[in-house]
């Protein structure tokens, strides 16, 4: 159920989000809205609460307290399914692919609308009632990055190496044409010259007036790349701002890399 | 001549409760102990049906639709688990319909089951032997082309995404819990046909037939054949009924006859899983 629209100019809004596990407190009242097609960084230390924070906004286990709004609509207690459907996508820090498909099943899948995927409209097609429809993995601009997994429709996900799976991943992430997309760690594990273009793609899609949050340790990738970085510090935002003055600042200098 | 029938139809009817099994176990990738509840179904509200006067059709679709549906009530809490806790309880379902049968004695006769049941028939034709193992034959083979033209269809591609990764179909929009439900109601209403079949075919029916015996048998014949390939569980059932009694003209005396077969039967099951994991039509990527 859909309900009342929090901040329609917003496309993701999560507010005084709390979450404790046995009685320990990892988010304490996060609070922070993101401007269609900017990109937003979420740095923080290990433990400060940055995966916690993607599973509560994604819908991988309720918050204790507080609301999350994609595109202005209240989606804190729907499932997972629903808040892509309000336009919210995440990628894992870990690929996680389709083992048995190959890139183009992959993709497709991805692509799948949620009517082809009843048993109704497939039973259609099972019994040869309705035309069998095998899209080509297409995505809606020419990404560089992700070339080199389209050139590899054929092959098994399973059998791809771990920076191309992660590509798969991007890949599958736009297929869905969500509008707010959260990337974990995208880059981790990445060949330079695959992450330079991984920055670039995150350009172009901004540019599109996609909404980019990430979550990276890669201080310079997030120097060139984000326009606000939000650090997180023991489950609270300890900063919140443009690019050059958090990562300037002598507390998160400390906080961050102990010096 | 009669008893290759016998082992023609009882393969081909243990063939469609493999491949009713196969959706959830080889496709879905939610390991089941289960299978016998809804072929128990199937066999029961033909056999119950059938003694109100019912047509066996009706009564077949009948069980199809209470199988569908109890199946989906069971599993409505039962979907938001996986692996071991999936499994348990699968078992824990088994375990209350076998002593369902056996106590709940107005409706299903207890252990002294229902008897009587007359063959199959379509709209008044009567099947004689080898007419019904070749129905039976041809309605296994027509289950394993539809099946087959399913799982390429997107909501196939679904359940077998779902296998791979839960989290990741779910993270990419997927509605897995209905997926999972779906597929547990079509699997469970394919398992209630072949019990139909069963239960016209064997012309009685006691809760020995339905028990986990015989769903650890159907989970054999899955796993033996490969599962997720729809094509070797249906191959399986075939040299799974068939090979005991092949193994019958091993040259032994009547006394060491009976162990040393099933001694035989054992080993090829193990050198299967020893060589060949993931069975015998079975992929490396599954």
């Amino acid at each position: 159920m859909v309900q009342s629209v929090h901040n329609p100019a917003s496309p993701l809004t999560v507010r005084d989000i709390h979450k404790s596990f046995a009685g320990i407190h990892v988010l304490n009242g996060v609070s922070f809205s993101v401007e269609p097609g900017t990109v937003t960084a979420l740095v923080g230390s290990n433990g400060a609460g940055k995966s916690t924070l993607i599973n509560v906004m994604a819908g991988v286990f309720p918050a204790d307290q507080g609301e999350v709004y994609v595109n202005g609509r209240h989606v804190t207690a729907q499932a997972m399914h629903e808040r892509v459907a309000a336009g919210f996508m995440r990628t894992f820090q870990h690929p996680r692919v389709f083992r048995s498909f190959t890139v183009a099943r992959c993709i497709e899948f991805a692509h799948a609308s949620t009517q082809e995927e009843t048993l109704w409209y497939s039973l259609g097609q099972a019994l040869g009632l309705r035309p069998r429809t095998r899209k080509r993995p297409e995505l809606d601009m020419a990404i560089p990055a992700l070339e080199p997994i389209l050139a590899r429709q054929d092959a098994q996900a399973g059998d791809l190496s771990y920076g191309e799976q992660k590509l798969l991943m991007l890949a599958q992430a736009l297929a869905t044409d969500s509008s707010v997309l959260f990337f974990d760690e995208l880059c981790a594990g990445l060949e330079p010259a695959m992450v330079d273009e991984v920055r670039a793609c995150i350009r172009q899609l901004a540019q599109a007036q996609r909404t980019i949050v990430f979550v990276e340790h890669n201080l310079a990738l997030v120097k060139s790349l984000a326009d606000r970085v939000i650090f997180l510090h023991q489950g609270e935002i300890f900063r919140d701002g443009a690019t050059d003055d958090v990562l300037q600042d002598d507390e998160v200098i400390k906080l961050y890399l102990g010096q | 001549m009669d008893y290759v029938l016998h082992l023609i139809t009882t393969a081909a009817i243990f063939g469609i409760l493999a491949l009713s099994l196969d959706i959830l176990v080889g496709l879905a990738g939610l390991m089941s102990l289960a299978a016998t509840v809804f072929f128990g179904i199937g066999a029961y509200s033909t056999g119950l049906l059938m003694q109100q006067g019912y047509s066996p059709l009706s009564a077949q679709l009948f069980g199809m639709l209470v199988a569908a549906v109890v199946s989906m009530i069971i599993a409505f809490p039962a979907v938001r688990v996986k692996g071991i806790y999936f499994l348990i309880v699968t078992i824990a379902v088994q375990m209350v319909f076998t002593v369902l049968l056996q106590n709940w004695r107005d409706v299903t006769g207890g252990d002294a089951g229902i008897s009587g049941i007359t063959p199959y028939a379509l709209f008044g034709y009567e099947f004689g032997r080898t007419g019904f193992a070749l129905f039976t034959v041809a309605l296994a083979v027509l289950t394993l082309i539809f099946l087959l033209r399913l799982a390429a269809t997107p909501f196939g591609q679904l359940l077998q995404a779902i296998r791979d990764d839960e989290l990741g179909a779910a993270s990419l929009g997927k509605n897995v819990a209905r997926a999972k439900l779906v597929a547990i109601a079509l699997s469970s209403a394919i398992a209630a046909a072949a019990g139909s079949f069963f239960a016209h075919y064997s012309a009685y029916i006691d809760p020995l037939s339905f028990d986990i015996g015989v769903s650890i048998f159907a989970l054999l014949i899955v796993m033996f054949g490969g599962a997720g390939t729809l094509v070797g569980p249906l191959v399986a059932a075939v040299i799974l009924c068939f090979l005991p009694e092949l193994l019958k003209f091993l040259p032994l005396s009547p006394t060491t006859a009976a162990p040393a077969r099933q001694l035989v039967y054992g080993l090829l099951l193990v050198l299967v899983v020893y060589f060949r994991p993931q069975g015998l039509f079975g992929s490396a990527h599954r």
